[in-house]
């Protein structure tokens, strides 16, 4: 294997300006270019980064500051997953340079197709959620759960409270499933792109009505902000979480002729 | 190779696991008992003993955790089992996610 790699952070279009910052441990930052597009790396000497927990979120972070800071000065950039290194070939002669221009090279194309694509766009990121105690105390059966509780003796109670545990959530899955067509069309019409994705953390007594990765336009994210306040203002017991704006992480979805074996050898 | 075992920490992850399992039983048997009582199957003198049984339990249950001062590794461990069974849940109502894990598998 060549000693030397090359840690690759994005791709960004070859008229970009060149990274300011410094990368994972403060490596210093340069690029690999071809015709079309750039490779932000870092000259790197070892294998794929690998650690305690807490070094893994801080590279993990180290390495999301470097994409945010190509956002910021590029027209657009494709976010490279973490720890994806380039290396030579000792078959083929290549460095590991040589090998990534080939590879920016034979897919110059479509990496600049998207990056067009992608251009001025940014990701945000929606989850709502129901409270299964709050948003169904109106409901009939639920009110008069609760009222029969007040007079039942301690045991009866601790089984009739579990009924109403039973009862909400039975109500609040109900809602959720009949409200969530209608916000993802109304969310929807807001971005330029929608993707759900499974919420990886969902606190304890609530239900998932809605969980969406959102590519918008940069300069109509106020759009989606207003339509989630209409959402907020009509279901005032739903929780939002609006997060972003973020590089368009979940949208790069680009082959670009990157097989997990080519990964391996080449980029 | 010999295996070093430090008995504290053995003692703490059994009794984590014995009082998680615990905690699951008895969820199974409340919801089994809601079952019964939203089905008339129970008097209210039954589901009165019943529920302070339950009640017995969560005290004894509470003051293992706290003697041993494993709250906290139950509380991990009972939330990584329900996501373990929410996932399974969540394959086997939707059979679309299958398709979907094996495009996100092939290369």
């Amino acid at each position: 294997m060549t000693a030397q790699t090359l840690y690759v952070y994005a791709i960004v279009p070859a008229d970009s300006p060149a990274p300011t910052g410094t990368g994972i441990d403060g490596a210093p930052l340069h690029t690999v270019n071809s015709a079309q597009v750039s490779a932000v790396v870092h000259t790197h000497h070892s294998g794929p980064y690998e650690g305690p927990d807490e070094d893994v979120k801080r590279w993990v972070l180290e390495h999301s500051d470097v994409i945010e800071d190509c956002w910021s000065h590029a027209s657009s950039v494709l976010p490279v997953s973490f720890n994806v290194i380039a290396r030579g070939s000792d078959d083929a002669g290549a460095t590991a340079a040589d090998q990534l221009k080939s590879w920016l090279d034979d897919a110059g194309d479509d990496l600049s197709q998207r990056l067009a694509d992608l251009a001025g766009t940014s990701e945000l990121r929606v989850e709502i959620t129901l409270s299964t105690e709050e948003f169904p105390q109106h409901d009939p059966t639920v009110t008069q759960l609760t009222a029969d509780l007040e007079e039942k003796p301690p045991g009866v109670r601790r089984l009739l409270e579990k009924r109403l545990q039973k009862v909400q959530k039975q109500v609040t899955d109900a809602a959720a499933d009949q409200l969530y067509p209608e916000y993802r069309a109304r969310l929807a019409a807001q971005c330029l792109q929608l993707q759900d994705y499974a919420s990886a953390h969902r606190p304890a007594g609530t239900v998932s009505v809605l969980s969406a990765a959102c590519l918008v336009d940069s300069a109509h994210i106020s759009r989606l902000g207003a339509e989630l306040t209409s959402i907020q203002e009509e279901t005032p017991s739903a929780h939002i979480r609006f997060l972003g704006p973020w590089p368009p992480y979940s949208f790069v979805d680009i082959d670009a002729g990157v097989t997990s074996e080519s990964r391996d050898g080449a980029a | 190779m010999a295996l070093e075992v430090n008995e504290e920490s053995l003692k703490h992850g059994v009794l984590t696991l014995v009082v998680t399992l615990v905690e699951v039983i008895q969820e199974a048997l409340e919801t089994q008992a809601v079952r019964r009582m939203e089905g008339g199957d129970l008097t209210e003198e039954e589901q009165n003993r019943l529920g302070e049984a339950l009640l017995e339990l969560d005290e004894a249950m509470e003051q293992i955790k706290a003697d041993h001062g494993i709250t906290e590794s139950v509380t991990d461990l009972h939330r990584g089992l329900d996501e373990v069974v929410d996932e399974v849940v969540d394959k086997l109502i939707n059979p679309q996610r299958w398709a979907q894990d094996a495009r996100k598998e092939s290369p």
